[in-house]
């Protein structure tokens, strides 16, 4: 009884978390910040890869870091360069104080 | 009693699919990104690395290989998989030991995206309890090659079903949750234990900070409940990642790390020092309070340490092009009785191909 409870629980509150962000207004992300934001939680460098290789490897990282939808496809066209923010290809980050876009995933 | 664990797995099952079923409903038709230009493609990647540790009287050598292979079908559908390789081999008073080789399966697991927040995932995962398994673990990321003390109680791997998710709370708030159920399985391959547990945590993207809180029931030979927290925060103004975690048990003890990186690249444009990193990480462990439960500990339950422990350790990463890293560290480890020093010395190649 107490673990079909838990289970219960848990489902329940996923439900509740998948709803919730349904009526949100999220603000437009910059994918540049959005970048610098999420992927610099753990990575100290990304390397560049082809556009459909990157896409492959951003829906890894969006099951693995937990990022919303919309902050995923902002990651997904900062580093296919479809951004302007993300021109500069070899400029280092101003703030958050990583090397970007070098070196590891 | 095991009747009763199958009826609960199922039923977990069930309530997942009906609920991927109910938010699915609810969506608009999925966004085909970027269509046009093709969507995503299989990628074969991963890592090799070669560390050589060295404290008095013992010298160890471990290369490792972890292939991964990401397959994607279409947009909302992938399966993904490590493989992981490692060799031990030790020089103990001027003889070296037998090479021990060991393998296992990482994770082999399919998701489907099925909704913005929801993510349903089966097969084997890495547990999610803290953030070092899940995300700081490979040998790529971590910023000292030497693991924490409490990475040995969560250093898991479950076979079972996840759901996993984000949400905007709200404007400069994230909620993020990942709920799981694991059964036993002592296959060599796809050991896991039967466990159950959450993990979620508030991220306040703007400010780069994230806290989560994690939870954990381990069902099997060794029962216990854990309870741990997490903790980081990229600083803005400052080259600097704050990272830490603690964890707590009535079975199996206490323990926390936490370690700060601090990136050169504000002290010269020098690219010696742009692609140099400083780690330094501070942790500690208590043995349980309940003798019974220090001796199960002190029996080897967990790789623990059967005594305190506290542990300081120093490191350099140098960030070469195309995945490549040089890394260094010194670490003493400080015990009653049991003090001693360690010098790491490797590198990681991290590669992709496809």
């Amino acid at each position: 009884m107490k673990r079909r409870f838990i289970c219960l629980s848990f489902v329940i509150l996923t439900a509740c978390f998948a709803q919730a962000g349904q009526n949100t207004n999220h603000p437009e992300i910059d994918p540049d910040e959005a970048y610098k934001n999420n992927c610099m939680r753990c990575h100290a460098a990304t390397q560049q890869y082809s556009p459909r290789m990157t896409k492959t490897i951003i829906m890894h990282m969006r099951v693995r870091a937990n990022l919303p939808e919309d902050v995923a496809q902002a990651i997904l066209e900062y580093l296919n360069g479809k951004s302007e923010a993300v021109r500069p290809v070899a400029k280092p980050p101003k703030s958050g104080g990583n090397q970007a876009r070098q070196g590891g995933k | 009693m095991c009747s009763l664990t199958r009826r609960t797995a199922m039923l977990f099952l069930q309530f997942a699919v009906a609920a991927t079923t109910v938010v699915q409903a609810q969506q608009p038709a999925a966004r085909e990104s970027g269509a046009a230009e093709g969507g995503p493609i299989p990628v074969v990647t991963g890592m090799m690395s070669y560390q050589s540790n060295f404290s008095p009287g013992t010298t160890s050598i471990n290369p490792e290989f972890d292939p991964i292979l990401l397959f994607p079908i279409g947009d909302r559908f992938l399966i993904e998989s490590e493989f992981s390789m490692s060799m031990n081999l030790n020089r103990d008073q001027g003889q070296w030991g037998p090479a021990v080789v060991d393998h296992g399966v990482e994770y082999l697991q399919a998701n489907y995206i099925a909704h913005p927040n929801l993510t349903v995932t089966v097969g084997r995962f890495l547990t999610p309890f803290g953030t070092y398994r899940e995300r700081l673990h490979p040998l790529w990321i971590r910023n000292l090659q030497a693991e924490p003390i409490l990475f040995s109680l969560n250093a898991t791997s479950g076979n079972g079903a996840m759901l996993r998710g984000s949400a905007h709370a709200t404007k400069d708030l994230d909620v993020t949750y990942a709920t799981y159920y694991s059964v036993a399985s002592t296959s060599k391959l796809f050991e896991s234990d039967k466990q159950a547990g959450f993990r979620t945590s508030v991220v306040l993207p703007r400010r780069r900070i994230e806290v989560g809180v994690s939870y954990n029931r381990t069902m099997g030979d060794n029962r216990h409940t854990m309870l741990g927290t997490d903790f980081t925060w990229n600083l803005r103004r400052l080259p600097l990642d704050i990272r830490a975690e603690a964890l707590t048990s009535k079975e199996v003890g206490k323990s926390y790390w936490i370690e700060g990186a601090y990136r050169l690249n504000r002290l010269g444009r020098n690219p010696l020092l742009r692609n140099t990193q400083l780690v330094f990480r501070q942790e500690q462990y208590w043995l349980p309070h309940d003798p019974v439960a220090a001796l199960n500990v002190m029996n080897g339950m967990g790789d623990l340490p059967d005594i305190n422990t506290k542990r300081s350790t120093v490191g350099l990463n140098y960030y070469l092009s195309h995945g490549i890293r040089l890394n260094a560290a010194y670490g003493g480890n400080y015990a009653p009785g049991e003090n001693s020093h360690t010098w790491n010395v490797g590198l990681t190649y991290r590669f992709a191909a496809l």
